[in-house]
C-alpha cells in the first residue's frame, strides 16, 4: 500500500491543484464506500488519509448532505453522532440563554467548539455561541470534525473539538441552480457555478433563504421563530502562477434580517422591530512548494461581524432596545510543512491577530493582539507505529500566555484494526464579553453585568459611602485578572474494519475542565438589584464513550448507527455532595433530602444518552436515492428549580426527543434532480425547551446542474 | 390522733398518689401540637413599591391597611423579605436561616433573631436563600434551608419555600420574555401558638 506521502510527491510535481488530486472519491452515487481512503487536513493541518489519523475525525460527505437535504450547518451537524445542537449557551453549571444554535462536543458546551472555514475561524458569537444556521452549506465539498482538545493546533476555543467546513475545490466548469420551497414558507434559492481553466479558475455561490418562521405555543403572542430572510454569496479565485505556487482568494458575504416581536407586558407594553446580522470574510492563501521536501503557505484573514437590534414600543413608537455588536478580525499567519524523511514530517508555523469589537454594551471600543505559535512533529515507525507531537504557544495582550500540547498515536495491529490514543491540552481565552461587559439592564430587574476588567473593587466601596450599593458580596473580593478556561483530554479508541462491508469505531474519552468562567452576584444595589462579575469559578469533567458502525447492505443500500454514553459534573457540586452539604427536593412530597452522588445529574443541558440511525439508499444507474435517519437524545437538565445546581426532580428535565428525518430523490437525464423530504416525522416538539426545532414540515426542491 | 395501718396505708398511697401526679405534670407538660400547612401567595413582583405582608397566625396574607400591627409576621416583594420588627414594623419578629432541611428543625433556636436595621441591611439577604439566573430571570429557592421566625407576638413559627415562580397578575407562569408582574410564593410553614419552642 503506497503511503500517502509517496502519493503526493509525485503527484506534487506534475500536475496544477496538487492539494486537490489526492481527493479520491466520487462525488458521484454511493456514499462513503471508500471513507477510510478519505483525505482529511483537520486533524494535523496536513494532508492525512482518515484511516491513518490518530484522533477521532469524522467527513462529512457533499453528497451526504444532499442525500439528507440539509441546507445549513446545524442540519447536518445535529444528525451526527456525539454532536449535540443546543439552545443554551454558556459554560456555567446552572442553565444559561437562549443565543441560536450552537454545538455540544463530547459534553462541551458551544463555546468550547471551534468552527473554521477552510481552516479560519468563524466569528461573530452572541454569548460564547456561534449561531450555525448561518451558514450555508449547499456548495460545500465536506465537512470534517475533529474532536478532543486541539489547542495544540487551533489555539483558543479549540477545548472540545473543531468543526471544519470545506468549500467547493476548484476544478472543472459547472453550473447549478437549486430551487426549494416547503413548510413555512421556507424558500431557498441557491446558484453556484465554477470554470477552470488552464492557470485560473473561478467559483461563485449565491443564495437567498427566507422562511415565515412559525409557532409552537399558540397560547403566547409571540411567535417561536420570528420571520427572516438572508443571503449569502461566495466568490472564490485561484491563480496557479506555476506548478509549484499558487493563489487562492476566498470570500464571502452574509447578510440576514429577522423580525422580532416581544410581549412584554402584554397588553400595556409589546415590542417589535428586527435584527439585522452581517458578516463577511476575505482570505487570500499563498501556496509555495519550496522543494519535493518543502512547502509553504502564507495565509490572510479578514473577517467582520455586526449584530445590530432595534425594539421599539409598537403601541407609540418609543424606542423600547437597541443593541450594536461589531467585531473585526484579522490574521496573518505562515504554516510551513518539512518532510525530513520518508517517515518524519515537521510542521511549523505562526501567526499575528488582531481583533476591535465595538458595541453600546462595552465603555468603549475594545482592540486585543496576539501572537502564536505552533510546530508539529509526525513519526511514522514501519508503517504500523504513527506519533504525533504538537505544541502551540498563544501571547494574547490581555491575559497569561497559553502553552498548549498534544501527544497522539496510532497503532495498526493488522490490516483490520488499529488502536488510537491521544492526549491534549485545550483552552479559551476569556471573550470581550467576559472583560469588558458594562451592561445595565434597565428594564425590569434592573441588574448590571461588568466584565472583570470593568470591575473594581474600590469603585464598589465608594458606592458603598455613597449610599449607591448597599452590600459587597465575598465574591467581589475573589475578582482579579480573568484567567482562560483551560482542559486537558484522554481520547483511546479503536477502528475495526471487519470486511469490506463493515466498519466499526470506538472512542473513550475524558475531559477534566478548570477555570471554567461563570457570573456571580458581587453587590446589592441600595434599590436592591443585583451587581454581577465574572470569576473562574468551576472545575467540571466530562467523560464517555462513542460507538459508531457504518454497514453496506447491498450495493445501493448503506446503514450507520452510532451511540453516544455521556457523563458530566461540576467537580465542586460534587464535593459538597460528598460532604452531606446538598439537598435536592423530594419528587413525591416535595421536602428537602440530602442528595447523594446517584442523584447528581451532571451538568445542564446535557443529554447522557444520544444515538442515531439513518439508512441511505443511493443508486446512479436508475437515479433514485432516499433516506431515513433517526436521530434521539434522551432527557437533559434544563432547569433548577430547588437551588442547588443541578436537575433531580423530573420537573428540571426536558423529555427525550426522536426526531424522524426522509428524504426521495430522483435524477433525471443526468441534469435535473428532484428531492421531496419531510423532517420530524413524529412531530416531537417542545416550546420551551426546543425552540429551535419545528414541528413536523416537508419541502421539495428542484436542481439544474450542467457540467462540462 | 393515732391512724391504723389501714388509714395509713391509705394516707400513704393518697400522698404517693398525689405527689406522682404533680411530678408527672413537671414530667410531661402539655404538648400542643404546631400547625403545619402548605400555602401560596401572589408577591408584588416588582423590585419597588409596596410589600406583601403575611401572618402566620392566620396563615393567609395581611392587608396593607394592618401594617402598623402585630397581625402579620414578615412580607415580600419580588425577592426581598422583611420582618416585622425594629425599621419595619412595631412587633418583635425575628428570623434566621438555617441550614437544616424543614422536618430536622424540631426546636426553635433560643437565640440568634435577626431583625432589619434600615430599609437596605435586612435580616434575610437574597444569597441565604436562593440562586439567581439573570439570563433566565428565575430565581430557584435553595433546598434545605428552612427560616425559623420569633413572630411579632412573640410565638415561634419555621418556614420553608417550596417555590419561587413568575406569574402574571392572576397567578398564571409566564416564561421570558414576557416580564413577570407578580412572583407566586408556595411555602411550608409550622406556627407553634402555645409559645414553645417546640414544632
Amino acid at each position: 500500500m503506497k503511503s500517502v506521502r509517496q502519493l503526493k510527491s509525485i503527484s506534487s510535481i506534475s500536475c496544477i491543484c496538487f492539494f486537490t488530486n489526492t481527493y479520491v472519491f466520487a462525488q458521484k452515487s454511493l456514499p462513503d464506500t471508500s471513507l477510510l481512503d478519505e483525505i482529511v487536513v483537520t486533524a494535523t493541518r496536513t494532508e492525512r488519509k482518515l484511516s491513518n489519523v490518530a484522533i477521532p475525525t469524522t467527513v462529512i460527505s457533499s453528497r451526504l448532505i444532499q442525500l439528507s437535504g440539509s441546507l445549513r450547518l446545524n442540519e447536518i451537524l445535529q444528525e451526527q453522532s456525539g454532536l449535540l445542537l443546543t439552545s443554551g449557551s454558556g459554560s456555567s453549571a446552572v442553565g444559561g440563554g437562549i443565543f441560536g444554535n450552537g454545538i455540544q462536543m463530547q459534553g462541551l458546551s458551544p463555546d468550547h467548539t471551534m468552527i473554521l472555514l477552510d481552516g479560519e475561524p468563524l466569528i461573530g458569537r452572541q454569548g460564547g455561541v456561534m449561531d450555525l444556521s448561518r451558514f450555508a452549506i449547499g456548495n460545500i465539498r465536506k465537512i470534517e470534525i475533529v474532536k478532543g482538545p486541539s489547542s495544540s493546533l487551533y489555539g483558543s476555543e479549540a477545548m472540545g473539538g473543531v468543526v471544519n467546513i470545506i468549500t467547493e475545490p476548484l476544478q472543472g466548469k459547472q453550473l447549478q441552480a437549486t430551487l426549494r420551497t416547503g413548510s413555512f414558507y421556507n424558500n431557498d434559492v441557491a446558484l453556484s457555478g465554477n470554470y477552470t481553466g488552464q492557470k485560473a479558475a473561478i467559483y461563485f455561490y449565491s443564495n437567498r433563504n427566507s422562511s415565515n418562521g412559525y409557532d409552537l405555543n399558540k397560547t403566547t403572542p409571540e411567535k417561536t421563530v420570528d420571520p427572516f430572510y438572508s443571503y449569502t454569496n461566495q466568490l472564490k479565485f485561484s491563480y496557479n502562477f506555476s506548478p509549484a505556487t499558487k493563489l487562492i482568494i476566498s470570500s464571502r458575504y452574509y447578510y440576514s434580517n429577522q423580525d422580532s416581536y416581544y410581549a412584554i407586558n402584554s397588553p400595556v407594553l409589546n415590542v417589535g422591530g428586527s435584527g439585522t446580522v452581517k458578516d463577511y470574510n476575505i482570505n487570500p492563501v499563498l501556496y509555495h512548494r519550496f522543494s519535493h521536501i518543502v512547502k509553504s503557505q502564507l495565509r490572510l484573514y479578514a473577517s467582520g461581524y455586526s449584530f445590530v437590534q432595534q425594539l421599539d414600543s409598537i403601541a407609540n413608537g418609543k424606542k423600547y432596545y437597541a443593541d450594536n455588536f461589531n467585531q473585526y478580525f484579522f490574521r496573518a499567519e505562515n504554516q510551513t510543512d518539512i518532510d525530513c524523511s520518508k517517515n518524519n514530517t515537521f510542521t511549523f508555523g505562526g501567526g499575528y491577530t488582531v481583533q476591535n469589537v465595538n458595541t453600546s454594551r462595552y465603555r468603549e471600543p475594545k482592540q486585543q493582539h496576539m501572537f502564536h505559535a505552533f510546530a508539529q512533529d509526525e513519526w511514522v515507525y514501519r508503517k504500523n507505529l504513527t506519533i504525533i507531537a504538537g505544541l502551540r504557544y498563544d501571547y494574547n495582550s490581555d491575559f497569561a500566555t497559553r502553552l498548549s500540547p498534544k501527544l497522539s498515536t496510532n497503532v495498526k495491529l493488522n490490516n483490520k484494526i488499529q488502536l488510537n490514543a491521544s492526549y491534549g491540552a485545550g483552552f479559551k481565552a476569556p471573550d470581550f464579553r467576559q472583560l469588558y461587559l458594562n451592561f445595565l439592564n434597565n428594564a425590569g430587574d434592573g441588574y448590571s453585568i461588568f466584565g472583570s476588567s470593568e470591575f473594581s473593587v474600590n469603585n464598589l466601596l465608594e458606592q458603598k459611602m455613597l449610599g449607591l450599593v448597599a452590600d459587597i458580596l465575598p465574591a467581589a473580593y475573589q475578582i482579579k485578572s480573568l484567567m482562560p478556561e483551560i482542559s486537558s483530554g484522554f481520547n483511546l479508541g479503536a477502528k475495526i474494519n471487519a470486511n469490506d462491508k463493515l466498519n466499526i469505531d470506538l472512542n473513550f474519552f475524558r475531559n477534566d475542565i478548570a477555570n471554567l468562567i461563570n457570573y456571580l452576584p458581587v453587590a446589592v444595589n441600595s434599590n436592591g438589584t443585583s451587581i454581577f462579575s465574572y470569576v473562574n469559578v468551576n472545575s467540571a469533567f466530562t467523560q464517555g464513550a462513542e460507538i459508531n458502525t457504518t454497514y453496506q447492505l447491498f450495493k445501493n443500500i448503506k446503514l450507520s448507527g452510532g451511540y453516544q454514553f455521556l457523563q458530566t459534573g461540576d467537580k465542586d457540586i460534587l464535593e459538597q455532595i460528598k460532604n452531606n452539604k446538598i439537598y435536592g427536593r423530594d419528587m413525591v412530597n416535595g421536602a428537602a433530602r440530602l442528595m447523594t452522588t446517584k442523584d447528581y445529574s451532571g451538568l445542564l443541558n446535557r443529554s447522557k444518552h444520544m444515538a442515531n440511525f439513518r439508512v441511505f439508499y443511493d443508486d446512479a444507474t436508475s437515479g433514485w436515492s432516499a433516506s431515513i435517519r433517526f436521530i434521539y437524545r434522551s432527557r437533559w437538565g434544563v432547569l433548577d428549580k430547588d437551588g442547588n445546581g443541578f436537575a433531580n426532580m423530573d420537573a428540571e428535565y426536558a423529555p427525550s426527543n426522536l426526531q424522524i428525518n426522509t428524504t426521495v430523490a430522483k435524477k433525471f437525464n443526468n441534469h435535473f434532480t428532484a428531492q421531496f423530504g419531510i423532517n420530524n416525522l413524529a412531530n416531537q416538539t417542545n416550546a420551551q425547551f426546543m425552540p429551535n426545532t419545528p414541528g413536523l414540515n416537508w419541502f421539495i426542491s428542484m436542481n439544474y446542474s450542467l457540467k462540462k | 390522733m393515732k391512724f391504723s395501718i389501714k388509714q395509713q396505708f391509705v394516707l400513704a398511697a393518697t400522698l404517693f398518689l398525689t405527689a406522682a401526679m404533680v411530678g408527672c405534670k413537671k414530667d410531661n407538660p402539655a404538648v400542643t401540637p404546631a400547625t403545619i400547612a402548605t400555602k401560596s401567595f401572589l408577591v408584588s413582583g416588582s423590585p419597588v413599591g409596596a410589600f406583601n405582608l403575611y401572618g402566620f397566625e392566620t396563615g393567609a396574607p395581611v392587608l396593607n391597611t394592618d401594617s402598623v400591627s402585630n397581625k402579620w409576621d414578615f412580607a415580600m416583594r419580588f425577592e426581598k423579605i422583611i420582618v416585622n420588627s425594629n425599621s419595619s414594623g412595631p412587633g418583635n419578629a425575628g428570623v434566621q436561616v438555617l441550614s437544616t432541611p424543614f422536618d430536622a428543625v424540631t426546636t426553635a433556636p433560643e437565640v440568634g433573631y435577626r431583625y432589619d436595621t434600615t430599609s437596605t441591611n435586612l435580616a434575610v439577604k437574597g444569597t441565604d436563600w436562593y440562586t439567581y439566573n439573570p439570563t433566565t430571570r428565575s430565581f430557584s429557592p435553595i433546598a434545605g434551608k428552612t427560616f425559623v421566625f420569633r413572630t411579632a407576638a412573640n410565638k415561634y413559627a419555621k418556614m420553608e419555600i417550596l417555590t419561587a415562580d413568575p406569574t402574571d397578575d392572576n397567578g398564571a407562569m409566564v416564561t421570558p420574555p414576557t416580564r413577570p408582574t407578580k412572583i407566586k410564593y408556595t411555602i411550608r410553614y409550622a406556627y407553634q401558638a402555645s409559645g414553645t419552642r417546640v414544632f
